[in-house]
């Protein structure tokens, strides 16, 4: 097994790689120590079993929750008609129902 | 959009800002202009008051140890209503255009985009939904009437909601399959986030086989004493299968059928599909 996949490698769908990778290959920025020991395999098969490469998974990273942003543009009834929607009984002067959007 | 759990909003963009000038969204409604939006070729009437970003405090710098990240920006599946939008009455207020109506098919893509976005955390740090509301979106409404799911709501809702904690760098051992522009594509695009609070881990997977349904086995040691809490499937039997108002066709089954033996997991994944397995630590 495989066990110093450098922090922030693509390890996921590059694992025939990482298990053909030479010591002299792998990242000078793998630090042992900093990594927790946990495995994670996840293997995929066809209802018959058939070979399977494994090697070990670590922490890519911590999920920055921008990364599930999104955009309003000024487009189509992205905002008249859905955020400001004149017909929307309560309404403020700019339209905007901000009753539910501070809710 | 409470629901969706969306951190934040970029606004204003797109090609609407090319030609957009902040003054005339601003001061008494009736004093505003109507103005000419010549990206979209629709009237402007500027009674939506805009926020104006402070966006010129950019600064270079020389050299630095910083290291740079990535703003995903202005992603999804944008197709649908390329053709018919070209037969918009053009220089109207809010016609509906770009208003994409999204497959169970649209619905594995965004899926299979979510976890790309998770797999590269370490250096992706926003990303941008494009849209949120009736252009490109999750969330479809009827003016004045009723609002609803979009298919592609699901996957980035429950990326949203399970998907943050430690990403952590899984091994993927998958069937691949040639397709006219790729080689090599697995069937398997997954990842697995952990939760450092309640030691949960919660995986991700799509089975992008069109027809075949493949068994998935994941191997946990290490992880301590988990239990399945749920198995989400997003799945349909035909692909181009879509929601509408009252009609909520393609929206997630929560019976999987995964299950643990031990410390491995196994699950029938069908094809194709969107599946989220939560695993909450096992009550001692």
């Amino acid at each position: 097994m495989d066990s110093t996949i450098a922090r922030g490698e693509p390890a996921a769908y590059r694992c025939r790689d990482h298990v053909h990778r030479t010591a002299a290959e792998r990242p000078a920025t793998a630090v042992l120590a900093a990594i927790p020991t946990v495995l994670l395999y996840l293997i995929f098969q066809r209802l018959v079993a058939q070979g399977v490469a494994m090697t070990s998974g670590i922490k890519q990273g911590r999920t920055d929750p921008r990364i599930f942003g999104s955009f309003i543009e000024h487009v189509g009834r992205a905002v008249y008609g859905a955020c400001s929607n004149p017909a929307t009984p309560r309404r403020t002067p700019t339209g905007f129902d901000e009753t539910s959007s501070t809710s | 959009m409470k629901e969706l759990g969306v951190p934040f909003i970029r606004y204003p963009g797109g090609n609407f800002v090319s030609g957009y000038d902040w003054q005339d969204g601003v001061g008494p409604v009736e004093k505003r202009p109507r103005k000419k939006d010549l990206a979209w070729r629709v009237v402007e009437p500027n009674t939506f008051r805009t926020v104006i970003a402070a966006c010129d405090l950019a600064r270079a710098k020389k050299r630095s140890k910083k290291t740079l990240h990535l703003s995903f920006d202005e992603w999804n599946v944008w197709f649908h209503s390329l053709e018919t939008d070209k037969k918009v009455e053009p220089r109207t207020v809010a016609p509906p255009i770009l208003e994409d109506v999204y497959t169970f098919e649209d619905a594995v893509m965004v899926g299979c985009l979510m976890i790309t976005l998770l797999r590269h955390v370490d250096r992706v740090k926003i990303a941008c939904l494009a849209q949120l509301v009736n252009a490109i979106a999750p969330i479809m409404t009827k003016t004045g009437g009723p609002a609803w799911k979009q298919t592609t709501f699901y996957p980035f809702l429950h990326a949203s909601r399970f998907g943050r904690g430690i990403v952590l760098n899984a091994a993927i051992d998958s069937p691949r399959h040639d397709t006219r522009d790729f080689s090599g594509v697995p069937a398997l695009e997954a990842t697995a986030v952990l939760d450092e609070q309640s030691g949960g881990i919660t995986i991700f997977a799509v089975n992008r086989s069109p027809r075949e349904q493949f068994d998935l086995s994941v191997d946990l040691r290490g992880f301590g004493r988990l239990a399945v809490a749920e198995h989400l499937v997003l799945d349909h039997a035909d692909l181009k299968a879509v929601n509408t108002a009252g009609s909520e066709k393609v929206k997630p089954r929560s019976n999987g059928g995964a299950r643990l033996d031990g410390a491995r997991l196994e699950a029938r994944l069908p094809g194709p599909s969107w599946n989220v397995i939560r695993l909450a630590p096992a009550l001692a």
